[in-house]
């Protein structure tokens, strides 16, 4: 699950996966669903090291810390920029640490700190939208050709090769970058993460008519962004 | 809008598989701990200072519900039950059973 892990010199080396957030969702799902996976799911190391720690072996942690940092990263990595991602990922463990003893056994210790690690996500752009001394990120004249290529006529092989690239990535943190916390979040769990509403409203915290609600709202107001970027460059000579 | 419909999709497709492909990120070495030693300061900390207002917010909300149920089955007893908080209210003012003239004395009368 640590979201293809590989080992380097000077750190360790992830890689974001979408399926991250999607599978652990998933997974708390059919935990539910079928008695047989829910026993399968439980992890009863996990039990035992959260014991631990919580009755003051505090380096017993870090056997947690080790054993879900890849899943932690690859939900992170996919919703906050890759310079803040350490900082987020740490106040995920941090939260957990210091929640441990309300963690209800009731559900997975994997979906619950993944409920943490969205909802580290959700705070992180709070935070900086209500701060805003981050500038916002401006469509470059390579984005804009990124744009016009995307929209001609190719073929599936072609469309693939062209989202490969790096414009790509600019071209989606400059339409994010315009949406507030909330349709952030929920433009990438539901529409690009593809989670139910259902899902990505747990996930929040949120009723699943507000998250609902939002949905709407933000995938609307994401197509005015995506107009808005179209217009731009068919004006640009 | 409606007329670019087509294009938005394409573009919005197009992110889509852009959110989706993967990158790679190197954690730097020392970060696990960083993390640790964030962590066991905390743990050294008195419970005393570990205020979390958040925590506190949550706990309010948890009681919400019960609080607006409680509230509620005390006005449907209040309106199904023969007291009166207006025919009382009316009493002492017109008929002044404690002998003072709280019509004059508020001066509407």
């Amino acid at each position: 699950m640590a979201a293809g892990i590989t080992e380097a010199p000077s750190g360790q080396l992830f890689r974001t996966t979408r399926a991250e957030t999607i599978t652990i969702c998933r997974s708390d799902h059919s935990e539910r669903r079928d008695s047989r996976v829910d026993h399968q799911s439980v992890e009863p190391d996990d039990a035992r090291i959260i014991q631990r720690v919580l009755s003051g072996e505090v380096n017993a942690f870090e056997l947690l810390l080790e054993k879900y940092r890849g899943m932690v990263f690859g939900i992170v990595l996919k919703h906050v920029p890759h310079e803040s991602a350490e900082d987020v990922a740490q106040d995920v463990f941090v939260r957990a640490f210091q929640s441990l003893g309300g963690y209800a056994s009731r559900s997975s210790f994997r979906h619950w700190l993944a409920t943490l690690a969205v909802r580290s996500c959700y705070d992180f752009w709070r935070n900086r939208t209500k701060n805003r001394e981050v500038p916002l990120s401006s469509l470059t004249e390579e984005g804009q050709k990124w744009l016009d290529e995307a929209l001609a006529p190719q073929s599936r092989e072609a469309f693939l090769e062209h989202t490969a690239r790096q414009e790509g990535k600019g071209v989606l943190r400059y339409a994010l970058d315009r949406l507030s916390a909330e349709d952030r979040m929920v433009v990438s769990l539901i529409h690009l993460d593809e989670l139910t509403v259902r899902e990505a409203a747990k996930m929040l915290g949120w009723g699943v008519v507000k998250t609902k609600v939002r949905a709407h709202r933000a995938r609307r107001e994401m197509h005015r962004i995506i107009l808005e970027m179209m217009e731009r460059g068919s004006k640009q000579p | 809008m409606n007329s670019h419909k087509g294009p938005i999709r394409k573009i919005e497709e197009a992110l889509k598989a852009v959110h989706r492909r993967g990158e790679d990120f190197l954690v730097s070495a020392s970060w696990n701990e960083k993390v640790m030693r964030a962590v066991r300061s905390i743990a050294v900390q008195p419970a005393v200072s570990r205020f979390d207002p958040a925590g506190y917010g949550r706990l309010v909300w948890r009681f919400s519900a019960a609080t607006c149920l409680i509230a509620l089955a005390l006005a449907a007893y209040a309106v199904t039950s023969d007291l009166s908080t207006a025919s009382s209210v009316t009493t002492l003012f017109f008929e002044d059973p404690i002998g003072v003239d709280l019509v004059h004395s508020l001066g509407i009368g």
